[in-house]
């Protein structure tokens, strides 16, 4: 059996890194959010954000859509459905992981 | 990053569309342009006029100040459920102006029952834009300008009378400046919240990403 701490080890750093834990945070509590409010946000450049973005799409956790809004582009960001089951899989295991690292006593292994 | 700080970035993004903020604004000001206008009027500027000069302005600077918003901080498309319920409210809003309207053409309001209606339509709006916020605690200037103008509509001037001191003066002038206020501040307030709310996570995330570099240098 292992303890709560070496299962933090075992988290997805891709999801677990701050800024795209914020990033997939925010867009599981709405459909989809464009560049700009996720800059807002985040407060990060927009180099940073398009990097962060640009690896979370690849991971396949989100999907980016480019349009034209008003006659300006604009960039939208929503989660895929296996990017909504990691950022909900990642808070139940860490909320477990919280219950698990209160409740440990290093006599009970 | 602590789940507190996380706990808020789902709080701001749940409750964004249901953001306020200025957008509003243009209706605190036909209050307060109604204050200044005389309804029995017959000059160039008469009542009628200005319902077709003025109101065109500010349903276009309520468009700009909205757009001005999307340019600013961007646009969140709410999930499901929660577009469903903000179209309910909207739809049940705009069938009760609707109604409140033809009834109006047909059974001429006395002034005060008109003001009242406005003041608790009013009241209503803010309540429904609370509760899409899912009744947020931080957003307590919602339900208080809501009962401002609740309190408004049934005490009128005469709820405002200190001593021997009337608050506002016993005309309609008087409440129709103080709606324009109550709702331009609880407007203000509202786009106080997300400025804070947004810079507040911002420079909180940024500062631990640029923590986190510094330490793994």
């Amino acid at each position: 059996m292992t303890t709560p701490f070496e299962e933090i080890a075992g988290l997805d750093k891709l999801v677990h890194e701050p800024t795209r834990l914020a990033i997939l945070t925010a867009l599981l509590a709405c459909d989809s959010a464009d560049f700009r409010y996720l800059l807002a946000l985040t407060g990060l450049t927009k180099g940073n954000l398009s990097a962060h973005l640009w690896k979370l799409e690849e991971a396949g956790l989100v999907a980016i859509e480019k349009a034209f809004v008003d006659k300006v582009p604009n960039t939208r960001a929503r989660l895929t459905a296996e990017g909504r089951s990691a950022t909900d899989g990642y808070w139940a295991r860490l909320d477990r992981l919280r219950d698990g690292a209160s409740n440990w006593k290093p006599d009970a292994e | 990053m602590t789940t507190e700080k996380l706990r808020r970035v789902r709080t701001v993004t749940t409750q964004y569309p249901s953001f306020v903020g200025l957008t509003y604004l243009p209706g605190a000001l036909l209050f307060i342009a109604l204050a200044f206008v005389n309804p029995h009027a017959s000059g160039p500027l008469t009542f009628f006029g200005f319902w077709a000069v003025v109101l065109p302005l500010l349903i276009l600077l309520s468009r700009r100040i909205s757009r001005w918003y999307r340019t600013r901080f961007g646009q969140v498309v709410p999930r499901a459920h929660r577009a469903r319920r903000s179209r309910l409210i909207m739809g049940g809003f705009l069938v009760t102006a609707l109604g409140l309207s033809i009834s109006a053409g047909i059974v001429p309001w006395d002034e005060r029952r008109g003001i009242q209606i406005t003041h608790l339509m009013w009241a209503i709006a803010f309540i429904a834009i609370w509760w899409v916020g899912d009744f947020a605690g931080d957003r307590l200037h919602l339900p208080a300008g809501a009962a401002l103008l609740v309190v408004l509509a049934f005490l009128g001037h005469s709820g405002f009378v200190v001593g021997s001191f009337d608050l506002v003066p016993d005309t309609t002038e008087g409440p129709a400046l103080l709606d324009g206020v109550v709702i331009g501040v609880a407007c203000y307030l509202d786009h106080r919240w997300l400025v804070r709310r947004l810079r507040g996570l911002g420079s909180a995330l940024t500062g631990e990403a640029c923590g986190q570099a510094e330490s793994s240098r």
